[in-house]
């Protein structure tokens, strides 16, 4: 994980690299507040809050506010997916394919299974759409040749399929359960 | 750019709107959205929608077997980003199997985007199945492409390789291309009309620029399409251009003609590249007469360089 996420002197410069080309009223404060459903408070630049797509279109509507309430969001995933962002906005300022790529692998390798769960409708929520690619992606990868079980257990998922039923279904695509071994 | 009749929804319901709107864009397929998301301090109660967008990222083999996970899940790999058809699955598979699973994916496919198409195919007669294939994907925005084609019974039983059409060198969305016995068919500019355009434009026109493609992997045949031909009596050179190709990779499989010309005529066209590998196999360079009589001199007056170019990499298995 990168230690420079909080170094001031470059939050100081994403600010100023940040083009607001579609908004006609003043411009709004340098720092952003989001308000988590738990009521934790996160100031952000404005740049960073600008990645949310959801965000950016309250302010585009609500220019004078100054507190964004997200009411379906909790704390430790936002201060997550805060954290990509900043270094995504690095990555804008300074394109370099290959950093970024490695960035990405690493902020969810280091990850545990709930945490990227969570952030998967956050990201979701506030329309951060690299984060929700990377995010799927990583889950997907976690549960991939896993068996069913395995991912029923994962995301809590009841099984309602009758024996027939479910035989049914393997029979119709047995192709996909050749040389699968069940659980 | 606040339009008024949106002033007074919550930013909830603006929220939602836009949700709604981003299903019909990336996430095609969550029309069943639900704003009921997860309570963070659970995380096995994700919405529906959200769990079936986890699954489009999901190679189509495991997608379709998680199918029986629940009844609300079965036709999740209908939206499946990955669609691998590799050497694993063809394994053991008859052509005629093989080919009505993948037919039937894509058939079926109801998701907006496909972010890989892998293939691992006989394409012998079956040329219009696999273009429709082919443009299926890029259709849905393929960013990489694995065609392994190969022949079954005897090897190059004077079979051509397969030719990809226009569609793929158009596409703008293609970044990784990996082509086993296969050619671009680039037509020579005499074919392809542009009327009332100056001398000039027409020429530039006519330059195919595989600008998107970052990474591509080839055998020997693709070159050896590619290397200048004779066209109405004169030597001409193929009009291509990957301006943004980082990424070589040579497999010298079956090369008949193919030689160390041909090989520096593709690379002069790809001016950014930093990593090229070339896997010699059992290749033998012969210097036979028409190497002595056209390709040696043209050879040695080359002089390139290539400013991004961090390493070449040749090896022989």
């Amino acid at each position: 994980m990168s230690s420079s996420t909080d170094s001031p002197t470059l939050t100081t410069e994403t600010t100023q690299l940040s083009p607001q080309p579609d908004t006609e009223t003043a411009k709004p404060t340098k720092k952003i507040t989001l308000k988590s459903s738990d009521n934790q408070i996160f100031e952000v630049e404005e740049s960073v809050a600008m990645e949310f797509a959801t965000v950016k279109s309250f302010f585009e509507d609500s220019p004078s506010t100054d507190t964004v309430p997200l009411p379906n969001v909790t704390a430790k995933p936002l201060s997550q997916v805060i954290e990509f962002c900043k270094e995504q906005i690095k990555f804008k300022a300074n394109p370099d394919e290959a950093q970024k790529k490695k960035y990405n692998a690493e902020f969810v390798t280091e990850k545990s299974d709930k945490d990227l769960v969570d952030m998967i409708p956050v990201a979701n929520y506030l329309e951060i759409k690299d984060l929700l690619d990377v995010l799927n992606q990583a889950v997907a990868d976690r549960i991939e040749n896993k068996s069913v079980e395995y991912v029923r257990s994962f995301f809590g998922i009841d099984n309602d399929f009758t024996a027939e039923e479910e035989a049914a279904l393997r029979r119709e695509h047995a192709w996909a359960y050749e040389g699968v071994d069940e659980d | 750019m606040a339009s008024p009749e949106r002033k007074g929804q919550t930013f909830l319901q603006i929220s939602r709107k836009r949700l709604k709107r981003q299903c019909h864009s990336s996430y095609h397929h969550l029309d069943r959205v639900t704003t009921s998301f997860t309570q963070a301090d659970r995380s096995d109660d994700l919405p529906d929608d959200v769990l079936d967008m986890i699954f489009s990222f999901l190679p189509i083999r495991n997608a379709v077997q998680i199918g029986v996970l629940s009844t609300r899940f079965k036709n999740s790999w209908n939206f499946s980003r990955r669609l691998d058809f590799d050497d694993d699955f063809a394994r053991g598979r008859s052509p005629e199997d093989f080919k009505s699973v993948v037919n039937k994916v894509f058939d079926r496919h109801e998701g907006s985007s496909i972010l890989r198409f892998r293939l691992c195919f006989d394409p012998d007669r079956e040329e219009l199945l696999v273009e429709k294939w082919i443009r299926k994907s890029i259709e849905k925005g393929v960013e990489e492409l694995d065609l392994e084609f190969y022949q079954n019974g005897n090897v190059f039983q004077g079979r051509w390789p397969f030719k990809l059409n226009s569609e793929v060198y158009e596409a703008e969305s293609l970044k990784i291309l990996k082509l086993n016995m296969c050619q671009l068919d680039l037509p020579p500019k005499v074919e392809r009309p542009s009327k009332g355009f100056t001398e000039t434009f027409r020429v530039r026109n006519l330059v195919y620029d595989l600008y998107p493609i970052q990474v591509l992997t080839t055998t020997s045949t693709f070159l050896e399409g590619l290397s200048p031909k004779f066209i109405g009596g004169k030597l001409r050179e193929m009009q291509f251009f990957f301006g943004n190709l980082k990424e070589f990779h040579l497999i010298m499989e079956g090369a008949i003609y193919c030689n160390p010309y041909d090989i520096i005529s593709f690379l002069k066209h790809c001016p950014g590249l930093e990593k090229i590998f070339i896997d010699l196999n059992d290749f033998c360079f012969v210097r036979g007469p028409y190497w002595e009589l056209h390709n040696r001199q043209s050879f040695q007056k080359y002089s390139l360089s290539f400013d991004s170019l961090k390493f070449i990499k040749a090896s022989r298995i």
